[in-house]
């Protein structure tokens, strides 16, 4: 049954996906092409003094990625859910529903996390080749932010898709821009070190919001 | 599915209590008074610029008898500060008050500096470029490596992202033969080829002594400045004046700021009182005769005049404004939460209290929660009526949206 489950989200969102996955994969591909050519046009020492002396950060670009990411994937998830209540038949299979959602959860979660990975993966390896240590630790307390908003995206995106009456709904949708745009308040690189604990409780708190939507659907709440 | 409404309902009270305020602030803030004030060397007294609201004009006085000056006057009154205009003009004096003056002389003694809360309150990347300091060269070039401190000096090559093992071993002797105590607590120095000389780096060892370390003729040049170990230093702001007369300001754990001079590392304590180094701002506009001292905060600005050589204060002026009262901030919005501020780069919480007159209006709220309930005929609800108690319009607003 969970199986069967699981191939029902892939048939849902493959096309996404696989997209996401390919933008990911050439954004970062990208990236790397540029700054080789920086590489070649101005030499590392000037690129090293422009990150360490002047703040600038080399991978700006993936930015908005990973919550575009979260975005398309949640509601190609969640959104045909949503059409003529189509979650009524999931909620329906002999499966307890909390079990239901989390094996959805953990479906959107698990493509969204191995996307970061493998983008992760990607940068670091990258960022080690050419880049002190000191830098890479910086990149990643300046990309962590991104990437746990991405999380929180999905996780807002599948409450407010469950929530059954349009009201809340947006209140819901609200709640869910002001939280990320809380991720997005510096562009200054490691600006967020000493909050990233605080971003990361956040995260935890949200978690389980969207069973609150499923609640309120089970019992039949209406406009 | 208690417990998730109510994270839902303490997680949007946090953000409206980030939000509110902030909206709060857009509607409802208005620019302070920003006068120029200088202290002039020919009336020695303080003098300002300032806008006057019934004129609508930019004034131009002297702040001790209010007399009021031209624009050329006003040079002649501060020719340190207009000494290029007087220059111009060909009214620059040879002396002021008995002292004779000469056009290097007001060159090379007139420098601004001025520190921010930001400038230490930042996020860096602990890689350093150490220039050589004896090239022989006019323009400073880059060193073609960087170096990191910490238990150790390594110089890395940015062309490889290698260690340069000759370079480093050669660096690390002489730390290892002075009496430098790793791990180093950090290093502050100027890495810009846009300077006309470089004294490289002053590094605070794990002792709080400050050591002098630049490259000379690409052997390391490592110093002990001799610290007064009374004073802990936190941070250092190094400069290069055209004199050469002095390294850097240093601000110790007690706000206090002092003058390292390059005379064999002489510390000159700079006064100045009321100065917050992680919330203030400081100005120093010196002259050969005196040192305008501006601290800045929030409420406005204190001036000092010191005496250019002795560092004595002769003079100062308070344009201290009291803290603006606010009646929402102070009676509605129980806090103001921050992320942001203009003392940091850092994106850290800070919180404002409102005044206890607030709990009259959460109280307020409270019943009018339990009013609305009570008409639609609602069980009382514990948690709702407590949080409100404690968060007000914060708690308020979400306890009315996110019902069950």
């Amino acid at each position: 049954m969970e199986k069967a489950l699981l191939y029902k989200e892939w048939k849902k969102t493959r096309l996404f996906t696989l997209g996401i996955a390919a933008v990911g994969i050439i954004l970062l591909g990208y990236i790397m092409l540029k700054m080789g050519r920086s590489f070649r046009m101005v030499g590392m020492e000037h690129l090293w003094d422009v990150v360490v002396n002047r703040k600038q950060f080399l991978f700006r670009s993936l930015k908005y990625f990973p919550i575009a990411a979260a975005l398309c994937l949640g509601m190609a998830q969640y959104f045909p859910e949503v059409i003529q209540k189509r979650i009524k038949l999931s909620l329906h299979l002999p499966l307890p529903e909390r079990k239901v959602i989390l094996l959805m959860y953990g479906y959107g979660l698990g493509i969204l996390l191995g996307i970061y990975l493998l983008q992760l993966v990607g940068l670091l390896v990258f960022s080690t080749i050419n880049f002190p240590y000191e830098f890479t630790s910086s990149t990643l307390k300046t990309i962590a932010p991104w990437y746990m908003a991405g999380i929180i995206t999905y996780l807002f995106v599948a409450m407010v898709c469950l929530e059954p009456v349009w009201k809340r709904r947006a209140f819901n949708g609200l709640l869910g821009i002001a939280i990320v745009y809380l991720f997005f308040l510096s562009d200054v690189p490691s600006a967020y070190q000493p909050v990233l604990y605080i971003l990361l409780v956040t995260l935890i708190a949200v978690f389980p919001f969207g069973f609150l939507s499923v609640q309120r659907f089970k019992e039949g709440t209406q406009d | 599915m208690k417990p998730i409404r109510y994270t839902i309902i303490i997680l949007a009270s946090i953000i409206l209590a980030w939000l509110l305020p902030s909206f709060y602030h857009l509607l409802s803030d208005s620019s302070g008074s920003n006068a120029f004030t200088y202290y002039s060397s020919v009336e020695e007294a303080f003098c300002s610029i300032d806008f006057d609201e019934q004129e609508e004009r930019l004034i131009r006085y002297n702040v001790k008898t209010n007399q009021r000056y031209s624009e050329a006057e006003f040079d002649s009154i501060l020719p340190f500060f207009y000494y290029r205009q007087l220059l111009s003009d060909g009214r620059l004096p040879d002396s002021i008050n008995g002292r004779t003056i000469t056009l290097k002389e007001v060159n090379s003694k007139t420098f601004f500096y001025r520190y921010n809360a930001k400038d230490k309150n930042t996020p860096s990347i602990p890689i350093y470029t150490l220039f050589e300091s004896f090239s022989g060269r006019v323009r400073l070039e880059m060193p073609g490596d960087v170096f990191r401190l910490k238990n150790k000096i390594e110089f890395i090559n940015p062309e490889t992202n290698g260690v340069d093992k000759e370079k480093s071993e050669r660096f690390m002797r002489a730390f290892e033969t002075s009496d430098f105590q790793f791990p180093a607590r950090a290093a502050y120095g100027n890495p810009s080829t846009r300077k006309p000389y470089d004294e490289g780096y002053f590094i605070i060892d794990n002792d709080g002594q400050i050591f002098h370390l630049k490259m000379v003729n690409g052997k390391a040049f490592l110093k002990n400045t001799n610290f007064p170990a009374t004073i802990n230093p936190v941070y250092i702001s190094t400069q290069e004046p055209d004199d050469r007369s002095y390294y850097a300001f240093v601000f110790d754990d007690e706000n206090n700021v002092y003058l390292m001079t390059s005379d064999n590392y002489r510390i000159e304590t700079i006064p100045t009182p009321g100065f917050n180094r992680d919330k203030g701002r400081l100005m120093i506009m010196a002259n050969p005769m005196y040192w305008n001292v501006n601290v800045l905060s929030s409420r406005g600005k204190e001036c000092y005049a010191l005496n250019a050589d002795t560092k004595e204060v002769v003079d100062s002026l308070s344009l201290l404004t009291p803290e603006e009262y606010d009646f929402a901030l102070a009676n509605i919005l129980p806090v103001e939460l921050r992320f942001t501020s203009g003392n940091t780069d850092y994106i850290k919480p800070s919180v404002r209290f409102a005044t206890w007159w607030v709990l009259l209006t959460n109280l307020i709220l409270v019943a009018i929660f339990v009013f609305i309930g009570k008409r639609k005929n609602k069980p009382m609800q514990l948690f709702e009526i407590v949080w409100i108690g404690i968060s007000g319009i914060f708690g308020f607003i979400p306890c009315l949206i996110f019902k069950e």
